[in-house]
């Protein structure tokens, strides 16, 4: 899946200058979330527009006669609706797609977006690693092969989404493709700044 | 019912709040997009769905 997790990336392009990545520091891995975390969110705003597709055929039901006349507000408040609605996913897609992971040869960097106009940056230096788990439950995220990866650290713990805490001490990143080759990767960079070879 | 001015005025104040808002998206997503990334595609297909329902509800309203 290589939208998900990319290996060719051109550190000089213009867009990683807000990493303000060292000299020689080389970015490894980019992680986005994988696609089915956005799964609940899509599920919840596709109900919601069935709703008004409910309450037509509820408005038909009890002012059958009056439906004609009140067509021209029921198409004010629906447009209304439907764009209020439009706006959200959209917005909901951008706080999912633009959370994103970079690995790169000193640091793991978790930007977490959240909400409009709003940015968190942590960054974990892999020196500071001590261990890696990589967490995959229940059946779609067994299925789809995707889970939390959490990177237990010698500094103060922080996590990518307010709703579900990290622990103390532990760097917590949610619904990331393929948690077991990250963590692998993440042990074996960590080996080599550590030892300082490959 | 016909539209009256109160309801087409407050009709009109939600585009432009809702177009403030998508104006302050496009901007975060041409700011932090990356090379390659689907934000521009998914950025069409919102684009388009908007105009969707906004011609839409023109010709329908146009039509009562």
């Amino acid at each position: 899946m290589p939208h998900l997790i990319d290996h060719n990336i051109d550190t000089n392009d213009p867009a990683f200058l807000y990493l303000n990545l060292h000299p020689n520091e080389e970015i490894k891995l980019v992680v986005r979330h994988h696609w089915a975390g956005f799964l609940g969110m899509l599920g919840i705003v596709l109900a919601m527009g069935l709703f008004p597709l409910l309450l037509v055929f509820a408005v038909n039901l009890a002012f059958e006669s009056d439906l004609e006349r009140l067509m021209p507000i029921l198409i004010v408040a629906f447009s209304g609706y439907y764009l209020f609605l439009l706006t959200f996913l959209f917005g909901s897609w951008i706080n999912f797609y633009y959370d994103i992971v970079f690995v790169t040869s000193e640091r793991i960097l978790n930007v977490a977006q959240e909400g409009l106009l709003a940015r968190k940056v942590s960054e974990l230096n892999l020196r500071q690693v001590q261990n890696v788990t990589a967490q995959v439950t229940g059946f779609l995220q067994s299925f789809f092969n995707y889970g939390h990866l959490v990177v237990e650290t010698a500094g103060e713990g922080t996590t990518d989404d307010r709703t579900r805490p990290g622990l103390q001490g532990y760097f917590t990143i949610h619904d990331l493709p393929d948690p077991n080759r990250l963590a692998r990767v993440i042990i074996e960079l960590h080996r080599q700044v550590t030892h300082g070879g490959p | 019912m016909a539209l009256n001015n109160i309801v087409l005025v407050g009709y009109a104040a939600f585009l432009v709040l809702i177009l403030v808002v998508n104006l302050l998206y496009f901007f975060q997503v041409f700011k932090y997009r990356l090379p390659g990334d689907a934000s521009i595609p998914v950025l069409v297909l919102h684009l388009a769905l908007m105009l969707t329902v906004l011609i839409v509800s023109s010709i329908l309203l146009s039509r009562t």
